[in-house]
């Protein structure tokens, strides 16, 4: 064994990666439920590769094709019933662990310094993952493919001067169809995947330039011993390797649950409209982008039209997911943690929390014009939690942040 | 911490119990389906192929897995749900030209496939069971769609 | 924090253990994912029984019918072509006359050693039209004595153009050509006298 070892380690550097990813990557010894999310997200997107690649090898991308190929693999082909569940299912769970995994770096201030960077390829990353999974939910071919991505492509229509030749050019055609469903399948398959897989491994290597953060937000590098070792670090392999394993079987017992008993989630995962398939000539009651990209779609329809154009809509939209790229700026706090911010932060973030799970909410129903001024009301409080914040983290009593670790 | 999840969960009970009443504007009888009552479904199978699949197909379901589902034996099915010879195999494809349906009843009658996941059992219930005889002779139904012939009307009653 | 002892002997079984159930758990994992490339219930569909009527059917004439995507040759020989299969004109040519040797599971067992075909129904020949070299569909030459296959010695059968194999007009493959064993008889029955179905073995009597 130690002679294949070395071999090895003369042409490639096995061990020294080993050593300095895993055995001696040392990580705050405090990592509590909330650090459990990135580990999982890296599984979520291995099931997505798993599953999409099984699905890819029975899928019919061309639109007098689509639906009734997916229908194929629910009925016919063996097992491929728990294949598109598990990848339909998958991609609801995706999104579920990345909103965990970014609260926890609203939490514990993981996007401030040295971490911006950081902070940056992970938005990078929401946004690739947001454009994959529309452009996979329109690859059935259903209703709600259909006229969700009607919707959403036409946004590009709006913009000034140029938008009918771009949605023209997007298309490849007049309207929604076979040359766009062919594209995104595309885009969809090999694309973005690729895109997502460098992007995760530049996320990495960010992460493992500065050290990871922990609930305290106190930087454990600050604290070395006479090996040059952090004090409160311990290393990843084997505590964080056997931590993670177990939140990966805790998450997949739900997991689980979700995609052998109720893999459509009551119309929340698999939305009913989509069982039937894609009718240009006629448009569903309602349509609404599934949970995950629907606060997003709530800010889009809170904003009027103005002169003429849907376009400041789309403004807006754009808006409010770029304006995350600057929480680091904006955070003007000098404590990381909530654990020791000031009350003031605690009731801004609750605000925060209500606002998006309530835009969230408003995105999945139809407009009245109560939700209209709800949806108006929450965008204001969603946006003003990023104006504001660089007033409100100054002022404020902070506590004082000790200089170890807590637990 | 612990404030903020007590809002998180108040937050999604109140959510999950607003949308059982935001998806519905119909008013619709519960089916009460109960589907490991095999002998119903048997019922439920020879019916729709003797009343519904003159017009309706149901193409992506193969009669052997009919069989296979509802505890038959490949020559029952053969013997009393299959009627021009086609193979266990095959899907249940309806000998309806889609151009003749479109000139004697306006529209195409659509695959039955799926109709269970998109509109719900309740609304299959209550369709079947909303129908009624008006005067001009033809029948009317309480939900939209209401090309599916007079006979429906007796099951209505 | 103070030191513990490490109990190794503990470690190696919970390690070993966790192991042994997350293979298996893969095992699982893998199953159904590897399911998915055996045959579709649409592909076993069309994977069914073929009938082929053979009232019309003249001597010396081939039909050629789609069985599991490949053609399957059904032909009528006439009683000369019957006779030259069992004369030692053909058989000192081929590899494995009898289908002891390589070719024994070539073909079901009902079909007889000679003919290759359903018992006292000699006449008519079912052979799945595929070389068994590289899977190319050999030519039916059945008049005897053609120049180009060796003139008087060839009593007539199949050629294939690709690498130059050559079957009698039971299948049965030549000795010196490419391909190793004699063609494919599929299971086959009659369903009457001027049917036949090919893709069911025939009833048990």
């Amino acid at each position: 064994m130690k002679n294949k070892e070395s071999w090895i380690d003369q042409r490639f550097p096995l061990t020294k990666v080993w050593n300095e990813h895993l055995a001696e990557y040392y990580t705050p010894r405090n990592f509590n439920f909330w650090y459990f999310f990135g580990s999982l997200a890296i599984l979520m997107l291995v099931m997505q590769f798993v599953t999409g690649i099984f699905l890819t090898m029975h899928f019919k991308p061309d639109s007098a094709n689509a639906f009734a190929s997916v229908e194929y693999i629910m009925r016919d082909v063996e097992w491929g019933w728990l294949v598109r569940y598990l990848h339909s299912v998958g991609a609801s769970a995706f999104f579920v662990v990345i909103y965990l995994h970014m609260y926890r770096g609203l939490l514990y201030g993981s996007y401030k310094g040295p971490r911006e960077l950081l902070w940056i390829l992970g938005m990078l990353l929401y946004i690739v993952l947001m454009a994959e999974a529309f452009m996979g939910y329109v690859l059935p071919w259903g209703q709600m493919s259909f006229w969700g991505a009607q919707v959403i492509i036409s946004l590009f229509g709006s913009v000034p001067v140029i938008g009918p030749d771009l949605l023209v050019w997007i298309l490849g055609d007049y309207a929604l169809g076979d040359a766009a469903l062919n594209r995104f399948f595309s885009l969809h398959v090999i694309a973005l995947p690729l895109i997502l897989v460098v992007l995760v491994f530049l996320h990495l290597v960010a992460l493992h330039a500065v050290g990871s953060n922990n609930p305290d937000g106190i930087e454990i590098k600050k604290n070395k011993d006479k090996d040059g070792i952090p004090k409160d670090g311990i290393p990843f392999h084997p505590y964080f390797t056997v931590k993670d394993t177990m939140g990966v079987v805790a998450f997949l017992w739900i997991f689980c649950a979700v995609v052998f008993y109720a893999p459509g989630l009551n119309g929340y995962f698999l939305e009913h409209a989509n069982f039937i398939e894609a009718n240009p000539l006629q448009t569903p009651e309602h349509i609404a982008p599934l949970w995950y990209l629907t606060p997003f779609y709530s800010v889009l329809r809170a904003v009027p039209p103005m002169f003429g154009s849907q376009f400041p809509g789309v403004l807006a939209m754009g808006a409010s997911l770029l304006i995350l790229f600057f929480l680091p700026w904006l955070d003007r706090s000098p404590v990381k943690s909530i654990r020791y911010r000031s009350p003031i932060y605690k009731w801004v973030l609750g605000v925060f929390v209500v606002s998006f799970v309530m835009l969230g909410w408003l995105g999945m129903q139809p407009v009245t014009p109560l939700n209209a001024f709800l949806a108006r009301v929450f965008t204001v409080l969603y946006f003003a939690f990023f104006i504001l914040m660089p007033w409100y983290t100054s002022i404020g009593k902070t506590k004082e942040v000790p200089e170890r670790l807590t637990e | 911490m612990k404030t903020h999840l007590k809002t998180k969960l108040t937050l999604a009970s109140i959510l999950l119990s607003f949308n059982v009443f935001a998806a519905g504007d119909l008013y619709l009888d519960h089916a009460n389906t109960d589907i490991s009552d095999t002998a119903s479904l048997q019922n439920g199978a020879k019916l729709f192929m003797n009343y519904c699949s003159g017009c309706h197909a149901i193409g992506f379901m193969r009669y052997n897995r009919i069989a296979e589902d509802l505890n038959l034996s490949d020559s029952l099915v053969a013997e009393h749900l299959m009627f021009a010879g086609e193979n266990p195999g095959e899907t249940i494809t309806t000998a309806m030209p889609k151009e003749g349906a479109v000139k004697w009843f306006g529209t195409a009658p659509p695959d039955l496939s799926l109709v269970a996941r998109a509109k719900g059992t309740d609304w299959i219930y209550s369709y079947l069971r909303g129908f009624y005889e008006d005067d001009s002779k033809s029948s009317v139904s309480t939900i939209k769609c209401l090309r599916t012939p007079l006979c429906l009307t007796y099951y209505g009653r | 924090m103070p030191e513990q002892t490490i109990d190794l002997q503990k470690r190696r079984f919970l390690t070993q253990a966790t192991s042994v159930v997350g293979a298996v758990g893969v095992g699982f994992v893998a199953w159904p994912f590897l399911s998915t490339w055996k045959p579709s219930a649409r592909t076993r569909a069309a994977g069914s029984p073929v009938d082929v009527d053979i009232s019309k059917l003249q001597t010396g004439q081939l039909v050629r019918v789609l069985w599991h995507k490949k053609p399957v040759w059904i032909f009528k020989r006439s009683a000369e072509a019957l006779a030259a299969l069992e004369s030692d004109a053909v058989i000192k040519n081929l590899s494995d006359p009898d289908g002891s040797g390589y070719s024994k599971n070539q073909q079901p067992k009902y079909v007889t050693t000679s003919y290759r075909s359903i018992k006292n129904r000699e006449e008519v020949g079912v052979i799945v039209g595929v070389c068994t070299h590289l899977g190319c569909s050999p030519t039916y030459r059945p008049e005897p004595g053609a120049a180009d296959l060796g003139g008087d010695s060839w009593k007539g059968g199949f050629y294939c153009p690709c690498h130059g194999s050559k079957f009698d007009l039971a299948g049965r493959v030549y000795a010196g050509v490419p391909a190793p064993t004699n063609l494919v008889i599929p299971p086959y029955r009659y369903v009457s006298d001027t049917l036949i179905r090919i893709g069911v073995d025939p009833e048990i009597s």
